[in-house]
């Protein structure tokens, strides 16, 4: 049957092969960037859950150690994810000094009015992604962020941002 | 007169606009095929060892790394796999003083090189400033040696 013009074109077995082809391509396009991580290997949505952050703050003045208590909330580096403090507990700082030695050796600072190392808890809601844990942002724009040890995390609170270190990460059951 | 022309045409060039567009497509999803199953099982990637240096790392965080963990980049690329560690007392390189309470930590990263000197699009080498982690650890640190 000849193709008239203004009638509709036949479809002959190259053009099926070509349509499936192109949609094969395009299905397999998008599941490699919808379905797989960076790695490109098979990503998952692990469920959230909560996790307690062991935090060290060093060296902070001592009126400044008063915001930390339990119950008191920090916005945690920069997703703005809510932290919530657990335990806590205040001690003069720890710094280093020299002996006649010429040794290093701690001592800390002034028990009444010297700076202060604050360790405490941070209840954080996020989800462990190959054990890695990490918080979402309180928005999408604001992206996830891992939580590790040995890295630093900004507590901002009410009146007050400090540096925090994070000592251990551990999922509350 | 148009239609003499065509066919003059079509005798010296049989294929036409929707052909090429099949060839192209063909011949591009081979591409991928080949790149996507058969490109990274090549011989184009040699094993190396570097070695990072962690400064004066706190004691309670300085015995999460252990061989066989696997090492990330920053962008969550892997860059290899712990293969040795060591832990000394931390060491101030301006007066040669000991720091209590501090490690120095030095971890050995079995890695796959390519051809072009990459390991997983990162360049590695001998001083080069390093933000690793493992799942247990960040640890940000210098790479002191490169062994091919």
């Amino acid at each position: 049957m000849k193709n008239i013009k203004g009638s509709m074109p036949k479809f002959g077995v190259m053009d099926i092969f070509l349509i499936v082809l192109v949609l094969a391509s395009a299905a397999g396009i998008a599941g490699r960037y919808v379905l797989t991580d960076k790695n490109g290997i098979l990503a998952s949505s692990p469920e959230n859950t909560r996790a307690v952050v062991q935090v060290l703050i060093s060296n902070i003045e001592d009126t400044s150690s008063d915001y930390f208590v339990e119950g008191a909330s920090f916005s945690v580096g920069e997703t703005g994810a809510v932290g919530v403090v657990g335990d806590c507990s205040v001690t003069p700082a720890e710094r280093y000094a020299e002996n006649e030695a010429g040794e290093l050796y701690i001592t800390y600072d002034d028990e009444e009015n010297g700076r202060k190392d604050v360790r405490c808890t941070i209840i954080l809601t996020g989800r462990f992604r190959d054990g890695i844990f990490t918080v979402d942002g309180r928005n999408a724009a604001d992206g996830t962020e891992a939580v590790l040890p040995g890295a630093e995390m900004t507590l901002a609170g009410d009146s007050i941002t400090v540096t925090a270190l994070i000592l251990d990460v551990t999922a509350i059951e | 007169m148009i239609l003499e022309k065509t066919k003059s045409d079509r005798a010296r060039f049989p294929f036409t606009a929707a052909d090429l567009v099949i060839i192209a497509v063909i011949v591009l999803f081979g591409f991928f095929i080949y790149r996507y199953a058969f490109a990274g099982a090549g011989g184009d990637t040699f094993e190396i060892d570097y070695v990072v240096k962690v400064s004066a790392v706190r004691s309670e965080l300085a015995d999460r790394i252990a061989a066989g963990d696997t090492v990330f980049a920053e962008d969550g690329t892997t860059l290899g796999r712990v293969t040795a560690y060591e832990k000394r007392n931390a060491v101030l390189g301006s007066t040669g003083q000991t720091l209590p309470n501090r490690f120095d930590l030095y971890i050995t990263v079995e890695a796959e090189m390519d051809e072009t000197g990459l390991v997983a699009g990162h360049e590695i080498y001998a001083e080069k400033e390093l933000v690793l982690h493992t799942s247990e650890f960040l640890f940000e640190g210098v790479c002191i040696n490169v062994r091919k």
